[in-house]
């Protein structure tokens, strides 16, 4: 079993928001309890994605406070690396995962440690692209009819929060699954795939999955989906839409289903029968992709399916 | 999986795939915006160590694997409007 400790090295990686109002990230002291959220960040080292945390711990050192209950509770913020609080973190995502904090009273210069909270910290280790970034805590409020405060870095460096890991498995910072060079019938079937932890290089083609994809140079991501659009039966035409957002026209294959079920065509795509015409196309912008069907001579109302891959482009990432 | 459905009918109008979502995929949609609602499914590890889809209920666990495999029958399926959850279409609905 290994252990992390560390306490809290810089001003932005102690803040606290409150309620809807102000971020607090240069404060001398830092508030905890009612109506208010605390938010300490560790930069952590040692630890990779699947390591077992044993235990965990989270103390603080009582700046100020009153003979009062704290109740808290602990939680995480639920991101592989998550950013230090120079910007307000309150709307980052937290773990489901909390535990509660409850003191009874809090004094200046005691130093206050929560219960064992292994099962926050497993849950962002256990993130599929967790690799050893940073975790922060987060202590919300749990009941508390009252404020207390703990010192913060720029209140007093050597009394900042600290944490303490208990953890063993994946040791090291980055965690890099096998990676194979197929060097097969060159210059056909040449190049280099990495995937990210948890998949198999070997087997798994979904682009979204590697870090490196020698076969898509310059369009390695991309998004896929399908969409559904549905023409009444007095109409002649319709359409669908998606928003991409990506604020350019990105390159996109769309596949239309044909009459055979579950079987998809390049689209534009067109067909006729003995008393029927259909077509369908797409078009892009720089914030939708719209899907056009045209039909005549069918009775009642028809579906029409669609599968996309959007392809972003690396040089935006 | 993000799925957008119809939201008075529960009619699925379209689908990212995936099993993470993160930024990009939370900002894109599908559909207007005003009548169109979506769900979320991300995928998580089990105490097994195996992925699966994060949700509790075992039949919504099993619909999600099998749309998982062959995205496209996401179509025979529509959506409780009232309880949010994925439920067969009947032969009737269009």
């Amino acid at each position: 079993m290994a252990q992390f400790t560390q306490q809290i090295n810089t001003g932005m990686n102690d803040a606290y928001g409150v309620d809807a109002g102000t971020w607090w990230n240069n404060s001398n002291s830092l508030l905890l309890g009612d109506g208010v959220i605390g938010f300490f960040r560790f930069t952590i080292t040692g630890i990779g994605q699947g390591s077992t945390i044993d235990s965990a711990y989270f103390s603080v050192v009582g700046d100020a406070g009153f003979a009062n209950p704290l109740n808290l509770k602990v939680r995480a913020i639920d991101e592989d690396d998550t950013a230090d609080f120079t910007n307000d973190a309150r709307s980052r995502n937290r773990t489901s995962t909390g535990v509660d904090w409850d003191e009874a009273s809090w004094e200046e210069g005691v130093t206050y440690t929560t219960g064992d909270i292994k099962s926050v910290i497993q849950e962002v280790v256990d993130r599929p692209g967790f690799s050893g970034g940073a975790i922060a805590i987060v202590i919300e409020n749990d009941g508390s009819e009252f404020n207390s405060n703990a010192n913060s870095f720029e209140g007093d460096p050597g009394d900042a929060a600290s944490i303490e890991i208990n953890y063993t498995g994946v040791t090291t910072t980055h965690q890099i699954t096998t990676s194979i060079a197929r060097i097969s019938n060159p210059p056909f079937d040449m190049g280099i795939v990495v995937t990210k932890p948890t998949y198999d290089v070997l087997t798994d083609k979904d682009p979204t999955h590697h870090i490196f994809n020698s076969d898509y140079p310059t369009l390695k991501y991309y998004v896929s989906g399908s969409i559904q659009v549905n023409l009444a039966a007095d109409d002649l035409a319709a359409i669908g839409s998606i928003e991409h957002n990506l604020g350019y026209e990105p390159y996109v294959e769309v596949y239309a289903e044909t009459e055979i079920s579950d079987k998809y065509q390049y689209c534009p795509y067109a067909g006729a029968g003995a008393v029927v015409f259909y077509g369908s196309t797409f078009r892009i912008t720089s914030t939708h992709i719209y899907f056009y069907i045209e039909s005549t001579g069918f009775e009642g109302n028809t579906s029409w399916n669609f599968k996309y891959f959007i392809f972003r482009n690396d040089i935006n990432l | 999986m993000i799925i957008f459905y119809d939201t008075k009918t529960g009619k699925i109008i379209g689908t990212i795939e995936g099993r993470i979502h993160g930024k990009e995929h939370l900002n894109m949609w599908i559909g207007k915006r005003s009548g169109t609602s979506r769900i979320v499914y991300n995928w998580k590890k089990n105490k097994l160590g195996k992925y699966e889809p994060d949700v509790r209920n075992k039949t919504q666990k099993e619909i999600l694997k099998d749309v998982d495999k062959r995205p496209t029958i996401m179509y025979n399926f529509m959506v409780d409007v009232a309880v949010k959850k994925l439920v067969k279409k009947k032969a009737y609905d269009n």
